[in-house]
């Protein structure tokens, strides 16, 4: 049996590559099969419902089994039912599919098993939806201009502002450790893959089968009850709700096979002398987060299939009339909900400390302290959830405890912070894009922390909640921390990844627009949540028109920070392609020895690490490398 | 081991250590556990939250029980299958093949009751906080158990293929291959085993307690 890859098949050539198992046939299949769980779900309940009509919300099975079976059919088609069909005929186990840079870039539109195919996989499709819900916000902010409802109504505001919520919050969990996670932790940890090849394919392409399904919503009538999706909003909804549902399901199942893959990965492949405390920072953020996505997302999972079950098959989990109950949902819904919180800002912590150390050229300041407050607050996440149901009527005895292990939540933060301006004390500061986005992550944070401390305290939570004050802290952890930590790692390693090197005057143009626009559009929120102006709200108080007019032009600034970012790409990537230097940040971390671009198999001998992973400013000892010399392709 | 396909022609690749894919098998065995364990926590989190507050007195509406021998035919079939493979999986890979085929077959018919219960149930999905639990709970259990047995059902058709080819040498120091198969069987029987063991809580659960 051959534990490694045996494709004997010789790749394709020309248009005979469109046959076969790609994305096109995916599509193709997936569009059947959505045609095919109507037809059944008409027959199973006996209406003929045309949803393309006025009809929406009747039959929400044959909705449900379009879906099921348009996400199979898509698998199917990219050719993830070809290998466990085999070993259920009991062929032998084989690591490695479409990896040979022969396929040429159809490896891209396929399943391939390579972890840096599927890093960058993970780039394009996050990066799209990620720009689709920045769209979203523009909308949003575009009816807020005026205090009454001016542009899109009542129903498709609640539909914009859940779109863009579920999709930020759904695609950005995996948004650093999808790129990032998948290209780099094998490789920083010494191996060649990681430890289950196709489930990491397979975690991609089910997570963009979900954004599809999200967008399809405004075809069913949307739904109204945001990102959070609680019930009985959610009961009462639309067809659109079921979008919903389907999309945060194949999420969360997205999520927790990739959080499964990155703790056995990590636990089990690394290379000799790589111990636990030579991991990369960057790897122990990933590994606290992973062990969050693995555990959390089921029951976000279990919730959705709940409220699928009341939707479809008539049960009455969340139905109160029947035995149900709506703060059921609410309290699964956070279980998982708060951990995601730091599924989000965990490997955005993980990426600023890792790139510190590379642009202050100073060894990570309290490693032992920085991995602590990582697990630290993975572990303590557990606990808080109950915060976010202050204001719900639950026991008042409850609160105080909820209270002070939110609370606690910022010491472990804190030590973050501690190891961050340790790392940069008496640096030697290196001003480069990258360092600059690192810079901005500990500012917004920090204020979304602050900020954070209002929200977790009772007295002054019940004032706030449910108000622009909150959502200001939520942007600032949330995309001050994650989408300011993104930027960072892909100027940083984008040059590693794709061989070209972003332009840093356009991306110093992005980053000052960027920051100062995020600063203009988020920070008048808090000013506009003390006046008591609530989320989710079409129309306000016309006296608050002149800051929300501001907060909206703000945000157009970020749409147009985020266009120099994406001219940036194309005119360095496509149009320019001046060739990265192998190491231009003169990094010591292991990828930035290997060469650009990286070979197939990575190292041609499987490294031995024998120091610690951030010796800058200690000089090397002869005769020993400091960190491993992978053979093959030398830098 | 064989060097990737997608090695250059003519250049030495180090193969993996050998032992990491089984380490990752076994790893990876206990890991899912903790992930199918927070999923069906939230099932008994619904029990226990939707008893509690029995709203309306609506926990269960009307005759609401199911009948306890199919739910205790259900428990025995699983765990009947659960054992069998764990306890052939310890022996040897002849045993673990047979018993491998024995769980499969007992799981297929466990699934296979519960949907016939369904059928024969007085009561249905809508008649209160219980019959959800009981619907919901059963039927993702009964769904996530076919993948547990896909699982075990491709360790006995490799070694079937293995032991047709003569590849199987069970007295000698395990190769790289068969140290892979057994790793794969150790896995997927400890998996089944903590699987099973969830299914008779839910017996306890939705039977004894409700």
């Amino acid at each position: 049996m051959s534990a490694v890859a045996v494709s004997s098949a010789a790749p394709r050539t020309g248009w005979r590559k469109l046959w076969g198992f790609n994305m096109l046939t995916g599509i193709l299949l997936g569009i059947g099969g959505w045609f095919l769980g109507q037809l059944i779900g008409n027959h199973i309940t006996g209406q003929d419902v045309h949803y393309y009509s006025a009809q929406a919300g009747e039959n929400d099975i044959s909705v449900m089994l379009g879906y099921t079976l348009g996400v199979i059919g898509f698998l199917v088609g990219l050719g993830f039912a070809n290998y466990p069909l085999k070993r259920l005929l009991g062929h032998p186990p084989a690591l490695a599919e479409r990896e040979s840079e022969a396929e040429g870039v159809f490896r891209y539109f396929t399943l391939s098993t390579d972890h840096k195919v599927v890093a960058k996989q993970y780039m394009v499709g996050i990066g799209v939806f990620f720009f689709v819900a920045g769209l979203n916000a523009m909308l949003i902010r575009t009816e807020l201009l005026q205090p009454n409802v001016h542009v899109f109504g009542a129903n498709q505001y609640l539909t914009l502002v859940g779109m863009h919520g579920s999709m930020m919050m759904g695609t950005m969990t995996s948004g650093l450790l999808g790129p990032f996670a998948t290209w780099l932790v094998p490789i920083m940890i010494g191996s060649r893959r990681m430890a289950f090849s196709r489930l990491s394919a397979f975690t991609f392409w089910v997570l963009m089968a979900g954004e599809v399904i999200l967008l399809t919503t405004i075809f069913f009538g949307g739904f109204q009850t945001g990102w959070t999706g609680y019930q009985p909003l959610g009961a009462e909804g639309t067809a659109g709700y079921d979008a919903y549902i389907m999309f945060f399901a194949l999420v969360g199942l997205s999520m927790c096979l990739f959080g499964f893959n990155l703790v056995v990965t990590i636990t089990t492949m690394r290379a000799r002398g790589m111990t636990w405390s030579r991991l990369p920072i960057f790897v122990w953020g990933a590994y606290g987060t992973a062990w969050l996505m693995m555990l959390a997302a089921p029951m976000l999972i279990a919730a959705l299939l709940m409220a699928g079950m009341d939707r479809t098959v008539q049960t009455a989990f969340y139905i109160p009339g029947q035995g149900g109950s709506a703060y059921l949902f609410e309290n699964l819904f956070w279980v998982f909900g708060h951990p995601e919180v730091y599924i989000l800002a965990l490997p955005g912590m993980g990426i600023v400390l890792e790139l510190m150390t590379v642009f202050a050229r100073k060894p990570l300041w309290g490693y032992r302290l920085a991995v602590a407050g990582m697990l630290g607050i993975s572990f303590l996440s557990w606990f808080v959830w109950q915060h976010h149901l202050f204001v719900s009527g639950i026991n008042a005895d409850l609160r105080p405890f909820y209270m002070l292990s939110t609370e606690l939540i910022s010491l472990p933060t804190g030590f973050i912070f501690l190891c961050a301006m340790g790392t940069l004390w008496r640096g030697r500061i290196r001003f480069t894009v990258p360092m600059l986005f690192c810079l901005a992550w500990v500012f917004n944070f920090l204020w979304g922390g602050i900020s954070g401390v209002f929200n977790s305290d009772v007295p002054s939570d019940v004032t706030t909640h449910g108000s622009f004050f909150t959502m200001a802290h939520f942007h600032y952890t949330i995309m001050g921390g994650l989408i300011f930590a993104f930027f960072a790692g892909i100027y940083y390693w984008v040059p590693k990844m794709y061989g070209v090197r972003l332009s840093e005057r356009l991306g110093k143009i992005h980053f000052w627009t960027l920051f100062i626009a995020f600063n203009s559009t988020f920070a008048p929120l808090f000013a506009l949540g003390f006046m008591g102006m609530p989320r989710r709200v079409v129309s306000y108080n016309p006296s608050w028109q002149g800051l929300n007019d501001w907060v909206s032009i703000s945000a157009y600034c970020i749409g147009l920070s985020m266009l120099v970012f994406l001219f940036n790409v194309v005119w360095s990537l496509v149009v320019k392609r001046e060739p990265a230097e192998v190491n231009p940040w003169h990094a010591k971390s292991i990828e930035w020895t290997l060469p650009t671009p990286v070979p197939v198999h990575d190292f041609d001998e499987i490294p031995v690490f024998d120091a610690d992973p951030y010796p800058y400013g200690i000089e090397p000892v002869p005769g020993r490398a400091p960190v491993a010399a992978p053979v093959g392709g030398r830098a | 081991m064989e060097a990737s396909a997608s090695a250059p022609v003519g250049r030495h690749i180090e193969p993996e250590p050998p032992e990491w894919q089984p380490r990752a098998l076994w790893v990876g065995g206990r890991l899912i556990c903790g992930s199918i364990s927070f999923f069906f926590a939230s099932f008994v989190f619904a029990f226990f939250y939707l008893k509690a507050l029995d709203l309306n007195h609506n926990w269960k509406i009307g005759n609401v029980v199911p009948d306890a021998g199919i739910g205790i035919a259900i428990a025995a079939l699983y765990l009947f299958s659960a054992v069998v493979y764990r306890l052939a999986a310890r022996r040897t890979t002849g045993d673990s093949m047979a018993a491998g085929m024995i769980a499969v077959f007992m799981g297929l018919a466990a699934v296979a009751l519960q949907f016939i219960q369904y059928i024969v149930l007085d009561f249905g999905a809508a008649s209160g906080g219980y019959a959800a639990v009981f619907f919901g709970w059963t039927a993702s259990y009964a769904v996530v158990s076919l993948m547990g047995l896909y699982w075990i059902q491709v360790q006995v058709a490799t070694l079937w293929r293995v032991r047709r080819e003569g590849r199987m040498r069970e007295t000698e120091v395990p190769t790289s291959e068969t140290a892979l198969l057994l790793a794969g069987i150790e896995a997927s029987s400890f998996y089944w085993g903590y699987f099973v063991a969830i299914g008779v809580l839910a017996y306890i659960l939705l039977y004894l307690v409700g």
